[in-house]
């Protein structure tokens, strides 16, 4: 494995000792993420997409297979408590539920409590906490107390804890999913910081298009397979494809793609509002006003 | 009117009054919700949806103004309150995490109980109302507990579903669900609102999407107060007035704006995908491809 690979995925067998129905099981999965990198992980509920999610931080272990960060193997059971603190680090996490994640009253206590927990130099814990809040622009929140706050500013106070970790990689399970339209817009901004200034991995799990289509790689898993792999112009070229597995496509992808079944040909997997509008416009001057003699 | 089924009349709410914390959460609202058909509520977090909605069936009381449900002002006597409560159900945000019965069945039995109906009416309601959300008998000795996000969030709207309200009232019911599950919840909206021709109801969302695409008529709330109110069309027309207010408009109908404003002559009261492509046929004259 190369020293680009930041996470790599052998294929992975999971399933769940209660599961009924399929619901999160994992038949054979294999990927590898790129160190800096932004990766969605798209689909339906129940797909196994949180469960790709929590067996890259081991909350969850394989039933077969290798998963391998920064070149360990974290399913090597031989692995010493040192090494397995070492990976948790490495990989931090960012859940759901912004309430669920806030363990003291106090913003910079809450973002003290990870690195406090690993015996972290106090100097050095002060340091962290005061430029994970800055890079969170969480200053002014400092002394306050985190139930408070908005839902958006929750979850930046939940990722500034992760941040004081300095971990590599950081795994969003569905972080914006209870928030608001603000909300979601200040995660995902953060989420292109992390990738910009701090050169972390980002890994997306979501089944919000809007927010895939921002990511540079977009891997569809379905029934516990990857079905789709690829940057967000090819996935989302395959709207049957995407439909089929109870995904839907933003809008403008949706519109372009109905112009082109009657007769059209503008290109596949457009997602953004503008791209949409210069390319229909594009048409509109080459074909209709050219043609009028203007 | 005869055909509004709730009234506001200069309602206004302040949370936490001659405190520090003092809010005025709605100021000076009017509103009229016509019987049958879906309203949906639009606005910021904080701009007084959630008020709103608590004041409509009585949680909370006015603190000037009235509130009408079918003409009669619903804090006239404290003892009609209780069935305010039950002609008007309202679904809160992440209602699952409300659910606290044994069983699937019990759990949706627990509101027409309370109503003090009879065994086989309650019965036949908890049939009906399971039906509604799409799911089946099967689930009926169930524990809610062990269902997936998108079962349980159902079960909690047959709940209220099975009092058979004549408001239906819903804060962001599909918040945080996948395509098929928005789907199963609209989907099930609309099988109450066939089988209940008369019932209105009544959904808040940040999803202009979903917005556009279910509902017959939109209040826009803006900083307490009614902004705008109208069709679909009428207010997504206004794309100007939304967007400065800091509300989305629906991707379609903002691709419309776009194109507009490079100078091609399209309609920008547009909000489905099926609409703009109609009109850009239109205008593109067809698929011919030259």
């Amino acid at each position: 494995m190369d020293n680009n690979t930041i996470i790599s995925f052998k294929d992975v067998y999971f399933a769940y000792e209660d599961s009924e129905d399929g619901k999160g099981v994992l038949n054979g999965v294999s990927f590898d993420i790129e160190r800096g990198s932004f990766v969605a992980v798209l689909g339906h509920n129940g797909c196994g997409k949180s469960t790709i999610a929590k067996l890259m931080n081991m909350l969850l272990s394989p039933k077969s297979g290798k998963i391998y960060v920064d070149g360990m193997d974290i399913t090597n059971e031989d692995m010493t408590d040192e090494e397995f603190y070492e990976f948790r680090r490495r990989i931090g996490m960012v859940f759901q539920n912004p309430d669920n994640q806030i363990v003291t009253s106090v913003v910079e206590e809450d973002i003290a409590f990870g690195p406090e927990n690993i015996g972290v130099d106090p100097d050095e814990i002060r340091k962290r906490v005061d430029s994970a809040m800055e890079l969170m622009g969480l200053r002014q929140f400092a002394k306050a107390n985190p139930t408070k706050l908005s839902g958006g500013q929750k979850q930046r106070v939940a990722i500034a804890g992760v941040i004081a970790m300095m971990p590599e990689c950081i795994i969003f399970d569905e972080s914006t999913a209870m928030l608001d339209p603000d909300g979601r817009r200040e995660v995902m901004e953060i989420i292109n910081k992390l990738k910009n200034e701090k050169k972390i991995t980002v890994i997306l799990i979501t089944h919000n298009m809007d927010e895939a289509a921002m990511a540079d790689r977009v891997i569809v898993v379905n029934g516990g397979r990857i079905v789709l792999d690829g940057t967000p112009k090819q996935v989302f070229a395959s709207v049957e494809k995407l439909r089929a597995t109870g995904l839907d496509v933003p809008q403008p992808t949706e519109l372009l793609y109905s112009l082109n079944n009657s007769g059209f040909s503008f290109p596949e997997g457009i997602t953004s509002i503008d791209e949409c509008a210069d390319e229909i416009y594009k048409y509109y001057c080459d074909k209709v006003l050219n043609k009028n003699g203007k | 009117m005869a055909n509004d089924i709730i009234v506001f009349d200069k309602v206004s709410y302040i949370y936490g009054e001659k405190t520090p914390g003092e809010k005025i959460a709605l100021d000076n609202i009017s509103i009229n919700i016509e019987r049958s058909g879906i309203t949906g509520i639009i606005g910021h977090t904080g701009s007084g949806k959630s008020t709103l909605l608590r004041l409509m069936n009585g949680l909370l009381k006015p603190k000037t103004g009235k509130i009408y449900l079918d003409g009669k002002d619903i804090h006239d006597d404290k003892r009609n309150l209780r069935d305010v409560r039950f002609r008007v159900g309202l679904v809160f945000q992440y209602p699952e995490y409300q659910l606290f019965e044994e069983t699937v069945y019990k759990d949706i039995a627990f509101g027409p109980k309370n109503m003090g109906l009879d065994e086989e009416e309650i019965d036949q309601r908890v049939k009906r109302a399971i039906e509604f959300v799409g799911l089946t008998e099967d689930y009926m000795e169930k524990s809610p507990f062990d269902l997936s996000g998108g079962e349980k969030r159902r079960v909690a709207i047959a709940g209220i579903i099975a009092m058979e309200p004549e408001v239906l009232v819903l804060d962001e019911p599909a918040a945080g669900l996948d395509p098929i599950g928005r789907e199963e919840i609209f989907g099930g909206l609309e099988r109450y609102r066939r089988a209940k021709p008369e019932a209105s109801v009544i959904i808040v969302s940040h999803s202009m999407e979903d917005m556009a695409r279910y509902c017959d008529r939109i209040i826009v709330m803006n900083e307490s107060r009614v902004m705008m109110s109208g069709t679909p069309r009428e207010v997504f027309g206004q794309g100007d007035r939304i967007i400065s207010s800091g509300l989305g408009l629906p991707q379609i109908t903002r691709i419309m704006n776009e194109l507009s404003k490079k100078g091609m002559p399209v309609r920008t009261d547009i909000y489905t995908v099926k609409e703009a492509q109609e009109e850009l046929m239109r205008i593109l004259g067809g698929g011919k491809r030259c």
